[in-house]
């Protein structure tokens, strides 16, 4: 590698500092080279140029005031204030837009849960009729009545399990929600 | 090497060596090196602390038709050279006793 290429690969490995930092570890490394007797051996010697922008690096951070006097010169706050209201228009949107489909979801997991219940209402109540049915051709066929009566029961079992299975859904989906409810509200959870 | 500088030590040995005269970055490093093994990239970091704690300044000065830049002591560094020179002889001399067997457990 020679003295270009290493100081180009420093330079670019040199993240989230300023400028004028970034130049001057730049500078010293350019005139630490040129100031050794053999260049190419002081850049072998030196490694790797990301590892020594990764020891500037450590540095800058190492040392709190830096921070501050980054952030405080990089982002004033009336730059914070214009930003964000610049992104308002963007920002605010976008959550409306979350919030609905959060909404949205909810509807459909109710919508699912309503028409299983009306599955199982629907079949139960078939049931009933065809028991009725049944009941009333007692007088002209006794075979075909007692298979109708057969056929309700059937159908009137599917619909009460159905809707038993509608309901322990919706029993599951409350728990689950109390449950989180609980969690998020009660932090610290006392153990008894 | 057994033994390594820590982050103090370096700074002490930094102050020491441009109280005798100022230097730049390379002679600086070379000079240290003589003595202790150090990476030619430890020094940088090192030298942008001082002079961020104000214990050093920098000047430049052109050479072979380029810049040279060169770090100088201050009056505080210096004070602060001095106060390193102290606790270095303070813990110079109870690391010794400890080493050279003047401590021992008790013997009951």
């Amino acid at each position: 590698m020679n003295k270009t290429e290493f100081l180009d690969k420093l330079d670019k490995s040199l993240k989230r500092i300023p400028d004028k930092d970034k130049k001057d570890a730049v500078a010293y490394y350019s005139e630490y080279i040129d100031d050794a007797e053999n260049q190419f051996e002081v850049i072998e010697r030196l490694g790797s140029p990301s590892k020594v922008g990764a020891q500037v690096m450590a540095s800058f951070y190492a040392d709190d005031e830096d921070i501050d006097t980054t952030f405080k010169k990089g982002i004033s706050s009336a730059k914070a204030i214009v930003l964000s209201v610049l992104a308002a228009p963007l920002g605010i949107p976008l959550a409306i837009a979350a919030l609905l489909l959060v909404f949205a979801f909810f509807l459909v997991i109710v919508a699912l849960l309503f028409s299983i219940y009306a599955i199982g209402v629907s079949l139960a109540v078939s049931g009933v009729v065809a028991l009725v049915a049944g009941i009333m051709t007692i007088i002209s066929s006794v075979p075909i009545s007692l298979m109708v009566i057969g056929s309700s029961f059937v159908l009137l079992s599917c619909g009460v399990v159905v809707f038993i299975l509608a309901a322990s859904i919706t029993m599951f989906i409350v728990n689950t929600f109390s449950n989180f409810a609980k969690k998020i509200t009660k932090k610290d959870v006392q153990y008894e | 090497m057994v033994f390594q500088l820590g982050s103090s030590l370096l700074d002490a040995c930094v102050l020491s060596v441009l109280s005798q005269s100022d230097a730049y970055g390379y002679n600086l490093t070379q000079s240290i090196q003589e003595v202790i093994e150090i990476s030619d990239s430890t020094m940088y970091p090192v030298l942008r602390r001082l002079k961020k704690e104000g214990l050093l300044i920098t000047y430049d000065k052109p050479y072979q038709g380029r810049n040279r830049r060169y770090y100088q002591i201050t009056p505080a560094g210096k004070e602060k050279h001095v106060f390193y020179v102290e606790q270095w002889d303070s813990f110079k001399k109870r690391v010794d006793k400890i080493m050279h067997g003047g401590v021992s457990v008790e013997q009951d």
